[in-house]
């Protein structure tokens, strides 16, 4: 009887105290503390970001799950046609009649197109997308549904760089901007699926189905995001049901507790995530040295990431991963510019550069795990060629901050990409990128600043419309690239995470920045 | 009495402005840049110089100080360099949820420790002495956000008595603040009662206790009207640090429960270098962490008379 009366209380307790999870809902995690901006033009973090996509919408859209930028394949969202001059200098679109924002704010118009990429361009805002839109000479409002690109000079990426979901490009409502001002960033006013309810600071965001949205009312009645920085806590929640969806560590040891307790979780990995790999500064002894680069690249074995790593691992063998458009195919790049592993020819290369016993040098890195394991791991590698690398672990926002400050030598980067050679290359190794100019973003390398240059081979091949001599200028760059080795490509590390097997997001996402779109997202058992 | 309060607001006042504009000053010595922390690794060097500029971050280190203690005179603690809001708002709303850990984890405390203190002391020597004595010393000797995960893990994943997420609609809502309120508390009832104890047994050997005990006074008279209200002294010193304590340092435990709290507020703050929210958030504590002390101060005098006379 007392066995039956502890039962008893211990389900009446639990009854009581438990929360109960509605069918119509989906709660899922954001791993960041709190908000950053909730306006598209402000937002800097992927969290921000996937709040961002379930309320706005762009012009156009590659295929809902993927990252492909054919342009044969751009699927319409607030744009239902489009003509594209030959030149690729004019890009005109025609908006689908009859789009309400969300709130009463009225009709999405060719207006509204504009003030979203102007004041983007007004470096007085303060975001961070602004370089994506600096080939747009002048816009034009045709009529109230048609709105017209005019370019500096023709750009065949230009729908990749400006146009898709993703790092600014979503449209806004004019009238709610001017009206909310600052609230605007966490009152956000869209056209998509979804419609922000409440923001609790530090700890969440409720979205409610947009009924009137123009592609259909969401299945579900509500998305919660809960702001769970600590992965113990998020992946506790997951197994106890609370979460439906959650990131987590990016260790394989996660990802085999996770789905082991959770036999029916879901799986979902998205590439190529985060390219990892090394800037090797060339304005720093004796990194300038063109021999002694290609030692250290044929130092590391990129094959033992994918052994560490596993299912977090995908191969990366030139600065341009070989899913985005415009990588140079492996099988085109001579065997002498794999930089395949060869501790024997690195140590040859060394001697050959002056260092028969090798060297020492400084580097700094961050405390954050995905950048201390791989610098490890090349610190490991290296050591057997005679390189000792005497690591600094500073903490990530002082890491950042120094390496901005160019006192990086061997310098790390994870970091997610837009899915195209040339924007690989601009962001990383155009000479304006060089850290130090005004115009710098994130060449740490120095490269086409302080030795090699392919910035006239990527400018021609953006300008090109023909494909084939477009791709033949990219290889040609990606080539002379890899003579040079300002770089040292590791690995790409997919993005992971894991969904309660009870939810059919009504796509595969298999390509992306790491965000869900929940817009067709339903339990299938209800 | 008055002389007393006013001489301890006094000191509490300058307590509080010595601590901010030592964190001021500190936060600023520290490598690393808020904007660029703020701006995330997209940005370029324009941006990030105009948002600097924007901020008001290019100054002049006095002129920013100046400024600082200009709109702290006019009771504005600034915004968020990450994202607009209100220092104030953010630490309004926080703070309950500390406060509300903070008692009720005292109090889970003060159930736990003083009672088997007490009873340690009053069987000194005998098993139960030993068995408390174990107990506590291997209770304290866990860190706390291992206690955490393990309740998490009990109550809430295994047994389904409490919900795994969150903070709750209310900072005192139970259902969520139970599982951390007694993981902290007992945490804290263990490192009491060791102090009860010897407080308790240091107490029972003095002379004035012998001699109540001499005269004929009955044992509970002398158990917890000599002995007991004055071993309260040196509990109540402990209890108002622990309080101190868990005010600023129940980051792990709001970790672990996803509690919203000053703790991870300012443990993020700290990690995007955010100054504003630091320094108001420091300001804050400090007054608060001043306040306390002042209460402890007022209820020594209250527990023992001769305070007030020294």
């Amino acid at each position: 009887m007392p066995g039956l009366r502890a039962g008893l209380l211990t389900a009446a307790i639990a009854a009581t105290l438990s929360v109960p999870v509605s069918a119509d809902e989906l709660n899922l995690r954001l791993g960041a503390r709190d908000i950053g901006s909730l306006d598209p033009a402000l937002t800097k973090t992927g969290d921000d970001e996937t709040v961002v996509l379930q309320i706005f919408n762009a012009l156009v859209a590659p295929p809902r799950g993927t990252l492909d930028l054919t342009i044969e394949n751009l699927q319409p969202q607030l744009a239902e046609s489009w003509e594209i001059s030959d030149d690729k200098r004019t890009w005109t679109f025609h908006l689908r009649p009859g789009v309400m924002w969300q709130k009463g704010y009225g009709e999405v118009s060719a207006e509204d197109v504009k003030f979203s990429y102007e004041r983007q361009m007004d470096p007085a805002l303060g975001g961070v997308h602004g370089a994506s839109f600096k080939d747009i000479g002048s816009i034009d409002v045709v009529d109230p549904l048609t709105v017209r690109f005019n370019l500096k000079q023709g750009n065949s990426f230009f729908h990749g760089q400006a146009l898709t979901p993703g790092v600014g490009r979503f449209i806004v409502p004019k009238r709610a901007v001017e009206e909310l001002g600052d609230r605007f960033g966490t009152n956000p006013v869209g056209s998509g699926p979804f419609e922000m309810v409440e923001y609790r600071p530090q700890d969440g965001i409720t979205l409610k189905a947009n009924e009137d949205y123009f592609l259909g009312r969401p299945p579900m009645d509500e998305l919660k995001f809960h702001y769970i920085p600590d992965n113990n806590a998020a992946t506790i929640a997951f197994i106890g049901g609370e979460l439906d969806a959650t990131g987590g560590e990016r260790t394989p040891e996660w990802v085999e507790q996770v789905t082991q307790t959770v036999p029916d979780a879901r799986l979902i990995s998205i590439a190529p995530g985060s390219l990892q790999f090394l800037h090797l500064n060339l304005t720093v002894e004796p990194l300038d040295d063109l021999k002694v680069r290609q030692a250290l690249a044929y130092g590391i074995d990129r094959d033992v990431w994918g052994q560490v790593f596993g299912v977090l691992s995908g191969e990366f063998e030139t600065i341009v991963p070989q899913s985005f458009y415009g990588a140079i195919p492996i099988d085109m790049v001579p065997k002498e510019l794999q930089y395949n592993y060869d501790p024997e020819k690195a140590k040859t290369l060394l001697a050959e550069a002056g260092f028969p016993d090798g060297f020492a040098i400084d580097a700094i890195i961050s405390e954050r795990n995905d950048y201390l394991t791989n610098m490890l791991m090349v610190q490991d590698m290296l050591r057997k060629i005679g390189v000792e690398i005497n690591l600094q672990v500073q903490d990530h926002a002082t890491y950042h901050a120094n390496i901005r400050e160019d006192k990086g030598t061997i310098v790390e980067l994870s970091t997610g990409l837009a899915p195209s050679a040339p924007a690989v290359i601009n962001e990383f190794l155009s000479e304006a990128a060089a850290v130090g100019k005004p115009s710098a973003l994130r060449n740490f390398s120095h490269y086409g600043a302080v030795g090699g240059n392919v910035d006239d081979l990527v400018a021609q091949a953006v300008a090109e419309t023909v494909p084939e001599k477009q791709l033949e200028l990219l290889y040609e760059a990606q080539l002379q690239i890899q003579r040079d080795v300002p770089v040292i490509p590791l690995q790409t590390a997919p993005l992971i995470s894991v969904m309660q097997g009870d939810i059919d997001l009504g796509y595969e996402p298999v390509g992306g920045f790491g965000q869900h779109e929940y817009a067709t997202a339903r339990r299938t058992g209800s | 009495m008055t002389k007393f309060l006013f001489k301890r607001t006094l000191d509490a006042l300058l307590t509080a402005f010595l601590v901010f504009t030592f964190v001021f000053f500190a936060m600023r010595l520290l490598p690393g840049d808020p904007v660029v922390a703020m701006l995330g690794d997209r940005a370029g060097a324009e941006t990030i110089e105009n948002v600097r500029r924007t901020l008001g971050l290019d100054q002049p280190l006095l002129v920013q100080y100046g400024n600082f203690l200009w709109d702290l005179l006019h009771l504005d603690l600034g915004t968020s360099l990450v994202n607009g809001a209100s220092v104030s708002e953010l630490m309004v709303r926080n703070l309950p949820h500390t406060i509300a850990l903070t008692i009720a984890s005292t109090i889970v405390g003060i159930i736990v420790g003083i009672p088997l203190g007490v009873v340690s002391a009053l069987r000194v020597g005998k098993a139960t002495d030993h068995a408390t004595r174990l107990i506590s010393l291997f209770g304290s000797a866990l860190p706390d956000f291992y206690v955490g995960v393990l309740f998490l893990l009990l109550f809430g994943l295994t047994l389904g008595w409490f919900p795994l997420l969150g903070g709750g609609s209310s900072p005192f809502d139970l259902r969520y603040l139970a599982m951390p309120a007694m993981a902290l508390g007992l945490l804290k009832g263990f490192g009491l009662v060791r102090l009860t104890r010897t407080a308790v047994l240091e107490v029972a050997g003095r002379d004035y206790v012998r001699t109540a005990r001499a005269l004929g006074m009955p044992r509970q008279v002398v158990t917890w009207n000599h002995i007991f209200r004055n071993a309260l002294i040196p509990v109540t010193t402990h209890l108002s640090l622990s309080i101190v304590a868990t005010l600023g340092g129940t980051i792990a435990l709001e970790l672990v429960f996803n509690r919203p709290g000053v703790g991870q507020l300012l443990v993020g703050a700290v990690t995007s270098r955010n100054y504003t929210l630091i320094q108001g958030g420091i300001v804050i504590l400090s007054i608060l962490v001043v306040f306390v002390n002042f209460a402890t101060d007022l209820l020594y005098a209250v527990i023992d008379p001769r305070v007030r006379v020294s």
